[in-house]
C-alpha cells in the first residue's frame, strides 16, 4: 500500500494510506500536481485538527468497505460523538475541511453549526456572526 | 477563547452554514442582515441549497386560494403554522394539486365548470416567487389526477396528468407534453395516489373490488397489482407515501374498538402490514362521527391527518409511532410540501 505524508502546521508528521489521503479533494490535487515523493505539506490545519480529519476519513472508509458490520446507527453515532466538541475546535474543523475539501465533513460539521444556531434568537445570531466585521468597517 | 471566533469565518463559509438551516429559522435571520435577505434570491446559494438534504417539511393546506393569496402551511418541527403569501401568481392560478422538490402546481380546473373552459396548469416555487404557466396539454380538459416527480440530479421535474382515457406526461427538461400508455383494460383512476421510489401508486375508485394500480414514471407504463386484500373500510382509505413505502391509512375495527390504522405493502409478499394503530382514547374523539371521512398525506416519517368537522388535526410519526393532536387545524384536504429554495419552476 502507498504512503503519504502529510506535515500539519506544527510540522508534525503523519504517515495515511494514499486511499485515505485521496478523500481530500485538496491532497488529491496536490498528489497529482507534485507526485508522492515529497511531504505534502498543510500549513492552515493544525495536528490535532489533522488528527481528527484522519480518524473520520478512516472510520468512514471502513464503514464503506464491503464486509462491513456497521448499521447506519452505529455510523451516525460515531458522527454525532465526532461533532460533539468545544467550540473552538469545531469552528477549526469547518475551515480545514473546506481547505482540504472533504465534502462529507463540510456537510458534517456546516450542518452541526446550523442545529447549534437554528434554535438562537436571531439577534443573537446575527451578533455572533458580524460583530468583529462591523466593528472593522 | 475568542468570543468573536464565528465572525472570522468567511463569507462562502457562513453560507454554507446557513444553506443547512431550516427554511423557517433562514428567514428569521434574513430579515436582519441585508446581505443574509440577498441570500434569498442569489444562484449561488440556491446552488448551495441544492447540495443539502430537505431540512424542512411543511404540511400544505388546500385552502380558496384566489380570495385569501395565502397559502396555509403547518410546520411539524417547529409546531406552528405559516402563511405563504401566493399574491405572485396570476388571478386564475387556481388551487395547489400537487407538490414536488420545492415546487407547487396549481391548476384552476376545479374553478367554474364550463367545460370548455381551457384548462391551465402553473408551477410555482412560493418561497423565491418563480413561477410559470406550463403549454396545454395534448388531451385532458378535466384530468382526474394530476402528480408531480422531481429529480433532484439533473433539478427537472416531471408531471403526469391522467384521466379515464389517457395519460400525458409533461418533461420540464423538453418543455413539452406527451402522451403515454392507457389504464389496465377496464380500470378506472381515483386522486387517491402516493409516489414512492418512482412509481407512481392509485387506488381505483370503486367501492366494491377497489384494486391498486402503478404507473412507473420511467417506463411510463400502468399495471395492476394484485396485492392482498386492501385493508381497512373501503370508502376510508387513503394511499399515502410513508418512510418510502406505499401505505394505507384507513379506518377498521381491532378489539371491537373503531379506529384508524396505517398499514405498509410489503414489496416481496405483496402483502398488507399494519405498522401503527391510533390510541383508543384519540380513535373515539377523531372518529366520533363514524361515517365522516378524513384527509391525510405523508412525508417521510410522518403522516397528518384532518377531517371535516374539527379543528383537531392528528400527526402520526412512524419512526417513534407516537400519534399527537395537532390543534387549531384548518379543516381542508391537504399535501405535503418540502420548502427549497433552489427549486426552479
Amino acid at each position: 500500500m502507498v504512503k503519504v505524508t502529510l506535515k500539519s502546521a506544527e510540522g508534525d508528521v503523519f504517515e495515511v494510506d494514499e486511499e485515505l489521503a485521496l478523500e481530500s479533494l485538496m491532497v488529491k490535487n496536490m498528489i497529482e500536481d507534485v507526485g508522492l515523493d515529497s511531504a505534502i505539506s498543510l500549513p492552515n490545519v493544525s495536528s490535532t485538527i489533522l488528527a481528527k480529519v484522519i480518524e473520520y476519513i478512516k472510520f468512514h472508509m471502513d464503514a464503506q468497505k464491503d464486509g462491513s458490520k456497521k448499521t447506519s446507527e452505529e455510523i451516525k453515532a460515531f458522527d454525532d460523538d465526532f461533532v460533539n466538541v468545544g467550540i473552538p475546535t469545531l469552528f477549526e474543523m469547518v475551515l480545514a475541511s473546506n481547505y482540504l475539501n472533504v465534502k462529507s465533513l463540510l456537510s458534517l460539521t456546516c450542518n452541526t453549526v446550523a442545529n447549534m444556531i437554528k434554535t438562537k434568537p436571531p439577534a443573537e445570531v446575527k451578533e455572533m456572526f458580524t460583530s468583529a466585521k462591523q466593528a472593522k468597517a | 477563547m475568542d468570543p468573536n471566533l464565528w465572525s472570522h469565518l468567511p463569507d462562502d463559509l457562513l453560507d454554507r452554514i446557513l444553506a443547512w438551516l431550516p427554511i423557517d429559522a433562514f428567514f428569521r435571520l434574513a430579515t436582519l442582515c441585508r446581505r443574509w435577505s440577498r441570500l434569498a434570491t442569489s444562484k449561488s446559494f440556491h446552488d448551495l441549497c441544492a447540495t443539502v438534504p430537505s431540512t424542512a417539511i411543511l404540511f400544505v393546506k388546500i385552502i380558496a386560494c384566489d380570495c385569501q393569496q395565502l397559502l396555509t402551511t403547518f410546520s411539524p418541527a417547529a409546531s406552528r403554522w405559516y402563511k405563504l403569501p401566493l399574491a405572485f401568481l396570476p388571478p386564475n392560478a387556481g388551487l395547489p394539486v400537487a407538490t414536488a422538490r420545492g415546487l407547487l402546481c396549481f391548476t384552476n380546473h376545479f374553478q367554474g365548470y364550463n367545460n370548455d373552459e381551457y384548462t391551465a396548469l402553473f408551477v410555482c416555487n412560493p418561497l423565491t416567487k418563480a413561477w410559470r404557466e406550463l403549454p396545454p396539454m395534448l388531451f385532458h380538459h378535466r384530468p382526474t389526477l394530476v402528480t408531480m416527480v422531481a429529480d433532484a440530479a439533473t433539478k427537472s421535474y416531471k408531471l403526469v396528468v391522467a384521466g379515464r382515457w389517457t395519460t400525458e406526461v409533461y418533461s420540464s427538461a423538453t418543455n413539452s407534453w406527451k402522451r403515454s400508455a392507457c389504464l389496465p383494460r377496464g380500470e378506472e383512476i381515483s386522486r387517491n395516489v402516493a409516489l414512492c421510489n418512482g412509481v407512481l401508486y392509485c387506488l381505483t375508485p370503486r367501492w366494491y373490488n377497489c384494486s391498486l394500480l402503478a404507473f412507473s414514471i420511467q417506463h411510463e407504463t400502468w399495471i395492476k397489482i394484485k396485492t392482498g386484500r386492501l385493508p381497512g373500510y373501503c370508502q376510508f382509505r387513503n394511499l399515502v407515501e410513508c418512510s418510502g413505502q406505499v401505505a394505507i391509512v384507513g379506518k377498521c375495527v381491532r378489539h371491537q374498538v373503531f379506529t384508524i390504522c396505517v398499514w405498509f405493502l410489503d414489496q416481496r409478499s405483496l402483502k398488507w402490514r399494519e405498522v401503527g394503530r391510533m390510541p383508543k382514547v384519540m380513535a373515539e374523539y377523531f372518529l366520533v362521527m363514524p361515517s365522516e371521512s378524513f384527509y391525510c398525506s405523508g412525508i417521510r416519517n410522518l403522516v397528518f391527518l384532518t377531517r371535516d368537522t374539527s379543528h383537531d388535526g392528528v400527526l402520526f410519526d412512524i419512526s417513534t409511532k407516537s400519534w399527537r393532536w395537532v390543534p387549531d387545524c384548518p379543516n381542508l384536504e391537504g399535501m405535503a410540501f418540502e420548502p427549497r429554495l433552489d427549486a426552479v419552476p
